[in-house]
């Protein structure tokens, strides 16, 4: 081409883009593309941007042209799902038209464009319709007429769903805020399908019925043009704020069914509102109410038959229309009784209501802006989706708007809770090294080493307090790492008591004054592990033959376990606490909880741990289900968490040099677990925002030798590289909207099947571990059963279908910490003490959807209806697992659907493990390839290349660039992206928000 | 695997500065280097000669044109498919026509195809086109409906 044609210009044109399996097109014919080949076709379109040079070679991208807002594919442009129709023609053809006409006449053009996506501004017709309400001779309602007339502007939804909203500014009766409380309300309604009429009602100056009379007049004018507007006359609300909502309210209480009036096509209609949205309302003329509204309204001495009938809470009959409302409990203008008394009147006569109670935003909930605001309009469409007014799927869009605020923001991030760091103000990620030698020059030597090579900052063992440990322990508290101290192999695995002597807690108040984070580390406490289990086998499994010498160290004063088997879980929850409570009073209150081999965060945190530890690697699987537990458990207690990986496969461990039997065990860098599995279990750790990550052993597995001159080994050089990218990338705070509550005596335990490791499982028990290890993390549970002799590493790490989205609670959640998650799924058989049904109840008044079993509505019994009239609860229709045969807490459908519901980004494709952090700046989305890399615990560890994972992403919001840390790749904004991450490895895409 | 095949043929086709690319352009580009393409050639995999890539080379040959759209179905449906696609016609003579545009679309072709028609005579413009639009590859990527085999 260059050749024959120098002073020819090429455009090219990026791949359009095409449907996939979930789209559904129009006609005959329709393509439906696989994951593959979209993937293929979004990385093939931004290889060739790279073709564009600005000079003879262009590049144009067209491709939102042909999507909806949300992503999929607009039909009407491309009914196939493949091919453009003639409206998608003509729209890519009209799209190139500038750069096309400029090229053809020779002037500059960007060497890359891109279209940018249709705005949500395109759903609402641009050219609102204005009409004045009375033609001219609008009554005053004392029998004459004003010559000024009110007027409405209607905002028609360009894919309306058949509603309307007559909206009604606020203003205290003396002004129109037709801004953020008219025309937005319009534009954002008209986003949801909604057609929103903006009421300027006239003032009424003491003219008390001008603006009632405008309200109603309103409804009737909508209904009139129900044909003309695309309107349903059956769900025509109206929505109004403070003293807006005042008249909205009135409208909603003082109606009729319209007369006929010779001349007047609109007044035979109904002014009856079919519901009524109330913000921050004024309700109440009474001594509740608004003085100035009052003032407005009645004048300065209204008769107290005028204040009762302008006194909503008074008018309320069981044909008022049904109402929402919202108002924030710290609203000095308006106080929040007025909507309280309005939902409270509403309820006696049997009408529906539902009041958003919003923690704080004052009148105007911040300015019209922020997770207040957002919190009543997501509200809001839910109810009306509830109601039917609405089709589901708005309500779905307006949940998926809920997640925008409910994210931390970044604000949150600079001061927890979300993340908690080991101790206040120590901002850092700590990577440990394990194992450092005692002596103060080992030490120092080390420290200098770890700063030099990047391995780390901060020990997990280090050396620990002794009579000789006082230079050392200086020299720690100058550095200012966290140390973690083992008390010895027997307190460590086995719960024996640690004995401390002035000089060991000397040491230790100097690392304290010097504000060092020190634990002791306490072990696989437990039924199990620990002498706590009432059959004389587990006794020897630990302690063999010498289990007698050891028994003395084993029983604590009045600790019941020991001696039998507890009747139920609360009992043995009773005797692992109080043998928990006794350890770390021996350990002096200092304790590092660190299981694997049961699922006891939660106890962990509420119980006083200093940092809520867990172990994965080993035989541990159901790694993801314990990181869940942890930072439930972080949030709940605050305390920080942490995250220990072991080096250990099977009889076999990674140490350096070649592949060698020691023993009876394998040793050698090849030996224990591939380099791949420590990578992505010390990023998703980091990812998942634990504080710590130690890599055990590490002090033998990083370096060819322990000393000098230190050379690093692979799995040094690994290390290394992944605690640089550590640093120097945020990771933000998980999103985890979803909490998973268990009852508070559950003792979750996924290694032994058995709550607390020795309790016969009920059926709700059985619901729990299926959820976790069956449709969470499929295929997460059976390392120490059954390991896949093939893929040996692979159920360490498991493809998730929904993503980790998160956290698990108990029922002993202390309060504020549920009502700050958006979605709660009770789980197996829960209690429902007082305590937590008044964080449930408060949790759904702040709008939580709570989804509920039968089980749990029986449980709940007259309850019940209690609890769900506090907000949405949802009880689950019951599924059974065909390949269990047994009930499940929910089904895989509705967990699917939620996932869509709240995650601001959509990941199909190629089944891999994906979860979504929030940052200052946008999301990030964390994509693990856990296939490829095969591992056995007694050879060298073999990669398919082929076995790279095609993902496709989607913002749901958008967004103005995103970039994948590790390939550096960066993708243009608008439509989705395509990723490929490599196998066993792990990809992070970073979107950067669009700023507000 | 596909895309970088993709990417190469593509960058085999194109004016870019890369070195690699640079190497490549003279093997396929329809310089005297290689003989003209025989159907059955390993870098021209599917017989491409139809009625309507002599009609085009003929086209080529004898008029003038400013502007040339070298695409699959998608630019071919702009105006001449037909049948359910007539209506598209429409677009062709509103943003096309004034432009004296050549349509080079060929339905169900991947960019080989496409590659072989260039240097089968496709590109033997009388006069150079101010512009020429390049919309192909969608035919590669599909694993469904343009089954192929070869890919290297």
């Amino acid at each position: 081409m260059r050749r024959r044609h120098p002073a020819t210009k090429v455009l090219v044109v990026r791949i359009f883009p095409r449907g996939g399996d979930g789209e559904a097109g129009t006609g005959s014919g329709i393509f439906h593309s696989s994951a593959k080949c979209i993937a293929t076709c979004l990385r093939a379109g931004e290889l060739t941007r790279k073709l564009a040079d600005g000079k003879n070679v262009f590049w144009i991208d067209v491709g939102n042209v042909f999507l909806r807002p949300d992503g999929t594919i607009d039909t009407d442009r491309m009914p196939d799902l493949l091919h453009p129709g003639l409206a998608g023609a003509e729209a890519w053809a009209e799209a190139i038209e500038p750069t096309l006409t400029r090229l053809m006449a020779g002037q500059a053009v960007p060497a890359a464009t891109v279209i940018p996506p249709r705005g949500s501004d395109v759903a609402v017709d641009p050219a609102p319709e204005k009409l004045a309400l009375w033609a001219g001779k609008a009554p005053d309602g004392a029998g004459s007429t004003d010559t000024a007339d009110a007027t409405i502007t209607v905002f028609r939804a360009a894919k309306p769903n058949g509603a309307a909203m007559v909206i009604c500014p606020g203003g205290g009766y003396g002004g129109l805020v037709t801004g953020a409380e008219g025309t937005g309300i319009a534009r954002w309604l008209g986003a949801h399908g909604i057609t929103g009429i903006v009421l300027e009602y006239r003032l009424p100056r003491g003219r008390r019925m001008v603006p009632l009379l405008d309200a109603q007049r309103a409804i009737r004018t909508a209904r009139a043009n129900a044909d003309r507007w695309g309107i349903d006359p059956g769900r025509i609300g109206i929505i109004g704020f403070s003293a807006g909502g005042h008249l909205a309210s009135t409208a909603a209480t003082h109606f009729d069914a319209g007369d006929a009036v010779p001349g007047d096509p609109v007044a035979r209609f109904s002014s009856r509102p079919d519901f009524s949205v109330l913000v921050y309302p004024v309700i109440s003329m009474g001594a509740k109410g608004h003085g100035g509204s009052r003032q407005n309204l009645l004048g300065p001495a209204p008769t107290a038959d005028q204040v009762r009938f302008f006194s909503s809470e008074e008018q309320v009959a069981a044909d008022t229309a049904p109402s929402y409302l919202a108002h924030a409990v710290d609203d000095r203008a308006v106080s929040i009784e007025n909507s309280r008394m309005f939902a409270a009147a509403l309820g006696t006569k049997g009408v529906a209501s539902r009041l958003l109670e919003l923690p704080s935003g004052d009148h105007g909930l911040d300015g019209y802006q922020g997770p207040m605001w957002d919190a009543w309009q997501s509200g809001a469409l839910r109810w009306l989706a509830e109601r039917k007014v609405v089709p589901a799927r708005d309500a779905a869009d307006a949940a998926r708007s809920a997640d925008r605020p409910s994210a931390p923001s970044a604000g949150d991030l600079a001061s927890g809770p979300q993340q908690v760091r080991l101790l206040p103000g120590h901002d850092e990620f700590v990577f440990s090294m394990y194992g450092v030698p005692g002596d103060l020059g080992s030490v120092r030597q080390m420290v200098d080493v770890m700063r030099e090579l990047d391995l780390g900052n901060g020990f997990d063992p280090g050396p620990g307090p002794g009579p000789d440990s006082g230079p050392v322990f200086d020299f720690l508290s100058k550095v200012g790492w966290p140390v973690v101290f083992y008390p010895g192999g027997e307190m460590q695995i086995k719960g024996g008591r640690g004995v401390f002597g002035p000089a060991q807690e000397a040491s230790l108040s100097a690392m304290d004054r010097a504000r060092i984070f020190t634990a002791y580390q306490l072990g696989e406490w437990g039924y199990y592990f620990h002498n706590l289990a009432p059959k004389a086998s587990w006794w020897h499994d630990v302690y063999g033959a010498d289990f007698e010498a050891h028994k003395h160290l084993m029983k604590p004063e009045g600790l019941a376990g020991f001696d039998r088997m507890p009747a139920d879980k609360k009992e043995a929850h009773d005797v692992v606490r109080d043998y928990f409570a006794s350890r770390s009073r021996d350990l002096l209150g200092r304790v590092i909880s660190v299981t694997g081999h049961s699922h006891y965060e939660a106890y962990a945190g509420a119980w006083g741990a200093r940092c809520i530890g867990l172990e994965v690697g080993e035989n541990i699987a159901f790694t993801q289900s314990k990181l869940a537990f942890a930072r439930g458990a972080s949030r709940s207690w605050q305390r920080p968490w942490s995250v220990q990986v072991s080096p250990w496969f099977g009889a076999s461990c990674t140490t350096s040099g070649p592949l060698r039997e020691e023993g009876g065990i394998m040793r050698g860098l090849d030996a224990g677990h591939s380099l791949s599995f420590y990578e992505r279990m010390w990023l998703h750790g980091w990812f998942a925002g634990a504080a710590m990550v130690t890599p055990e052993n590490s002090i033998a597995t990083f370096f060819e030798q322990p000393r000098a001159p230190w050379v690093l080994t692979s799995h040094g050089r690994k290390a290394a590289e992944v605690f640089r990218f550590m640093r120097t990338h945020e990771r933000g705070v998980p999103f985890t909207p979803v909490a998973v509550v268990l009852d508070r005596h559950a003792g979750y335990n996924g290694y032994m099947d058995k709550p607390w490791g020795i309790l016969p499982p009920t059926a709700g028990d059985r619901e729990v571990r299926d959820l976790f290890d069956r449709q969470l993390f499929p295929g997460s549970d059976h390392i120490h059963l059954r390991p896949d002799p093939e893929d040996p590493e692979s159920s360490y790490l498991r493809p998730t279908p929904i993503g980790e989205i998160l956290d698990v609670l108990l029922t002993s959640v202390p309060p504020e910490v549920l009502p700050s998650y958006p979605m709660i799924l009770l789980a197996g058989d829960i209690t429902f003490d007082d305590a937590f049904l008044s964080e449930l109840e408060k949790a759904l008044r702040r709008g939580s959807r709570v989804l509920i079993s039968a089980r749990h509505r029986e449980t709940l019994g007259s309850q019940f209806g209690r609890v769900a009239k506090q907000g949405a609860v949802e009880v689950l229709e019951p599924w059974t697992d065909p390949s269990t045969g047994r009930a499940t807490a929910i089904s895989n459908a509705r967990l699917a659907q939620l996932a869509e519901d709240v995650l601001p980004v959509e990941v199909t494709g190629d089944a891999v493990q994906h979860a979504v952090n929030r940052t200052a700046h946008g999301w990030v989305v964390e994509l693990v390839n856990d296939r490829g890399v095969i591992k056995k615990p007694r050879s060298p560890a073999v990669t398919d290349a082929s076995a790279v994972a095609h993902v496709v992403l989607r913002s749901k919001t958008p967004f103005a660039s995103a970039k994948e840390w590790r390939s550096g790749e960066v993708h243009s904004p608008g439509g989705p992206i395509a990723v490929e991450v490599p196998p066993g490895g792990t990809e992070f895409v970073e979107f950067t928000e669009v700023p507000r | 695997m596909r895309t970088r095949i993709l990417l190469s043929t593509l960058l085999a086709f194109l004016p870019v500065a890369a070195g690699a690319a640079d190497a490549a352009a003279p093997a396929v580009a329809g310089v005297p280097a290689k003989p003209s393409p025989r159907a059955g050639d390993a870098d021209f995999p599917m017989p491409s000669p139809s009625a309507r890539h002599a009609e085009k080379v003929a086209a080529v040959r004898s008029g003038r044109f400013d502007l040339a759209l070298i695409g699959d179905s998608i630019t071919h449906t702009v105006g001449e498919l037909g049948g359910k696609y007539e209506p598209l016609r429409a677009v062709w003579d509103k943003h096309f026509v004034p432009r004296r545009a050549i349509n080079l679309g060929h339905n169900g072709q991947r960019t080989e195809n496409i590659l072989w028609n260039l240097a089968d005579g496709e590109l033997d413009f009388v006069v150079s086109p101010k512009v020429v639009v390049v919309l192909i590859g969608t035919n590669n990527s599909d694993d469904r409906n343009f089954k192929k085999v070869h890919t290297a």
